[in-house]
């Protein structure tokens, strides 16, 4: 589903990323960790084209999206949900349109879209807050409703970017469950993170990053 | 109601201060526009009047036979620019010219006979009243069997025509002005909207939304804006126009000959649609994925 082949990213002449190759199969959870600057972010913003890589090839679903055009651009991240680690919610709109945003930019009719979106909104426990605006929400609350947003439209890739950083371990084991019910579901899920409790006894691959190289990869 | 429309009127209420702050600009920007307009409209309308009132009178040789009159009558009425061609005799003349000076009757004691040509009073079809071409008819009928002489307002149409073209084009330069300044108004507003929402936008594009989708809610803001910018000039020339004509024409009778047609109010709206369309259009550029 992903994959990289000897990919570099350089920030002002720093490398955050060398030289890294490696291969998400269809249907895969995968961990990607390693300590704060080791490349995670910039590694998952890679893949949704975000930012471009200066070396090396990217590759999602058969695609290679290095030379990638703007309206193709837009279709590669309609396949992909994203849980983004400073949320990107938008603060004009509800936690309900925040979420049917994701089902609107993929053109699904607005009759259609309500019950998948509050189907989404109770499985994250957020189903009475639906009309709230996101500022009346808790930290935690905020990065259910950034997860529900990312999975209501079944993408076939889910990538989430310290998706239990503002979360208390037991939602955090609510979350993991979500991300293995969508897992279950064949999608793709490729999850950036430190908290070692997330991997741990998870039997999935666990890429260590540690200053934009692969340094090992181990099973969880 | 569909995304696009439904985002567009979330930020028009979200922005409501900026708003309408654009509209009341557009509005005056309109409105002043409308007065260009009727200005430039009566302009044209009055110069054309003047030019259909142009005439031309071809004085006769005393005694020329009726033959002669008929066939120089036939000949002047050919002439494409010629529009009507009525006889006057010398009787008639005087008559004129008697009535004329109905006040002064001692300047005709002692007057032996009628001394005035008789005369034809010809008049011009509009859109032939040009310098060229009534000198240029002038000069053909000099050289008619039966002329004395041909005469008419030399360079008075001349001058007309270059007060008109004068005023044309610097009305049109006014209008185009004008236009240009009330669609960078709506240009500037959208800008300003886009660069407020900017972090918006970039999540929306991050999400997979297209340049189409981002684009729609401002084209709609902005048509919307234009719009309601339209119909703020049209009601207020309407009722201006309406309560400064009707007032001032008592004192100054020429307020009653001012035209304000009404196809100028109904096109605001749509002409202020237009404009906020276009300077959205312009303010959103190329949406970068």
């Amino acid at each position: 589903m992903v994959r990289f082949e000897n990919v570099s990213k350089i920030y002002d002449g720093q490398e955050a990323l060398s030289g890294v190759s490696f291969e998400a199969g269809r249907g895969e959870l995968l961990f990607i960790t390693g300590a704060s600057g080791a490349g995670k972010s910039t590694l998952l913003r890679l893949i949704y084209r975000a930012i471009n890589a200066d070396d090396g090839a990217i590759t999602v679903n058969g695609a290679a999206i290095g030379g990638m055009k703007g309206r193709h651009v837009s279709g590669l991240r309609r396949q992909i949900g994203v849980i983004f680690q400073d949320f990107r919610l938008l603060s004009g709109k509800t936690i309900y349109d925040n979420v049917a945003l994701a089902m609107r930019i993929r053109g699904v009719a607005e009759k259609a879209l309500k019950p998948q979106v509050m189907e989404t909104l109770k499985m994250v426990g957020l189903r009475h807050k639906a009309d709230n605006f996101p500022e009346a929400l808790s930290g935690g609350e905020q990065q259910r409703a950034v997860i529900a947003r990312a999975v209501v439209a079944e993408p076939l890739l889910l990538l989430a970017d310290e998706p239990t950083g503002n979360l208390d371990p037991e939602t955090s084991t609510g979350i993991m469950r979500i991300f293995k019910e969508i897992n279950a579901r064949g999608a793709t899920v490729i999850i950036a993170t430190h908290n070692r409790d997330l991997y741990t006894g998870s039997g999935r691959r666990v890429l260590r990053l540690a200053s934009g190289k692969i340094e090992r990869e181990d099973i969880g | 109601m569909s995304h696009p429309w439904a985002s567009a009127l979330a930020g028009i209420r979200k922005e409501k201060w900026i708003n309408l702050l654009s509209v009341l600009s557009i509005g005056v920007g309109l409105f002043v526009l409308l007065v260009a307009l009727i200005a430039v409209y009566n302009l044209d309308y009055f110069a054309s009047k003047l030019q259909g009132r142009f005439s031309m009178t071809v004085y006769l040789q005393d005694g020329i036979p009726a033959a002669d009159l008929a066939a120089l009558r036939t000949a002047i009425r050919s002439d494409a620019a010629v529009g009507r061609v009525s006889y006057i005799s010398k009787a008639e003349a005087l008559s004129d010219l008697k009535k004329a000076l109905k006040d002064s009757p001692y300047l005709f004691e002692g007057l032996d006979g009628n001394p005035l040509p008789a005369s034809l009073d010809i008049r011009l079809r509009r859109g032939f009243a040009s310098d060229d071409a009534v000198s240029g008819l002038a000069s053909r009928i000099k050289q008619m069997r039966g002329v004395a002489d041909v005469q008419y307002g030399a360079g008075f149409l001349d001058a007309i025509e270059s007060v008109m073209s004068g005023a044309r084009t610097a009305g049109l330069a006014f209008l185009a002005a004008l236009l240009g300044g009330t669609l960078f108004i709506c240009y500037s507003t959208v800008k300003i909207l886009f660069y407020r929402r900017r972090e918006e936008i970039e999540t929306l594009g991050l999400l997979g939304a297209t340049p189409r989708f981002i684009r729609a809610p401002f084209l709609i803001e902005g048509s919307l804006l234009g719009a309601a910018g339209g119909i703020l000039a049209s009601l207020a020339g309407y009722s201006i126009f309406g309560v400064f004509l009707a007032r001032f024409a008592g004192a100054l009778p020429v307020f009653r000959y001012v035209l304000t047609p009404a196809y100028f109010f109904l096109l605001l709206p749509a002409a202020g649609l237009f404009i906020g369309f276009s300077g959205a259009l312009i303010a959103l550029g190329r949406i970068k994925s």
